[in-house]
């Protein structure tokens, strides 16, 4: 009886300072690639930006349905990729798994943005 | 002599909660250990600079001469095993 008290009350102490840590460190985990995934949307940006310039095309404004030339269509999927990972940096995630899975969609996201923008640049 | 061991682990873990408690609070109010209830008075720290979330992006500028289909190769999102480690 005496043990049982004992593994009870260290676990109540130790087991949620263990569920903390690695929330936390899922957290950090998810911000670090978040910022790296989001540097090639920076990048990608960028890209479109000095094309639209060389083109001289002064506006592009990506409206639901008005996606009609490839330039657009790129820079629909860019900000479609970036709105994924604002909600992306936003999510808590329990597992490292889960955390992984998600990253995963999201790479998929920015490679769709990088063909469409290698489209552009091709037309 | 059981029920004893049980009051006293109780007592101990509601003792350590109240001091937890009362440590996050002392450290939201920059250590100053002050009553809320008392009227503060004009000498009081600067507020703190919020800290940020997360690392804003870069900024990348291109001009005339860059190529770009060679800086979008650049452009490689991975998810590595070693960031999760």
């Amino acid at each position: 009886m005496k043990k049982f008290l004992l593994i009870f009350v260290v676990l109540v102490i130790v087991l949620p300072a263990t569920i903390f840590a690695t929330e936390d460190s899922l957290y950090q985990i998810n911000q670090k690639v978040s910022d790296r995934l989001e540097e090639d949307t920076s990048r990608m940006a960028a890209i479109m930006e000095e094309l639209k310039r060389r083109k001289g095309i002064l506006e592009t404004r990506v409206a639901y349905g008005e996606v009609d030339t490839q330039i657009k269509t790129a820079d629909y999927w860019i900000t479609s990729a970036a709105e994924a990972i604002a909600y992306q940096r936003a999510q808590k995630h329990s597992s490292k798994t889960q955390l992984k899975g998600s990253l995963g969609v999201l790479r998929n996201k920015i490679l769709k943005a990088k063909a469409e923008v290698r489209k552009a640049l091709d037309e | 002599m059981n029920k004893n061991i049980l009051l006293i682990s109780t007592v101990i873990l509601v003792a350590g909660i109240i001091i937890w408690i009362a440590f996050q609070y002392i450290s939201n109010n920059n250590g100053l250990l002050v009553n809320p209830w008392i009227k503060k008075t004009t000498n009081q720290l600067a507020t703190p600079v919020p800290s940020m979330l997360f690392n804003p992006p870069k900024e990348i500028k291109y001009d005339s001469s860059t190529n770009l289909e060679e800086e979008l190769e650049k452009v490689n999102p991975e998810v590595l095993d070693s960031d999760f480690e």
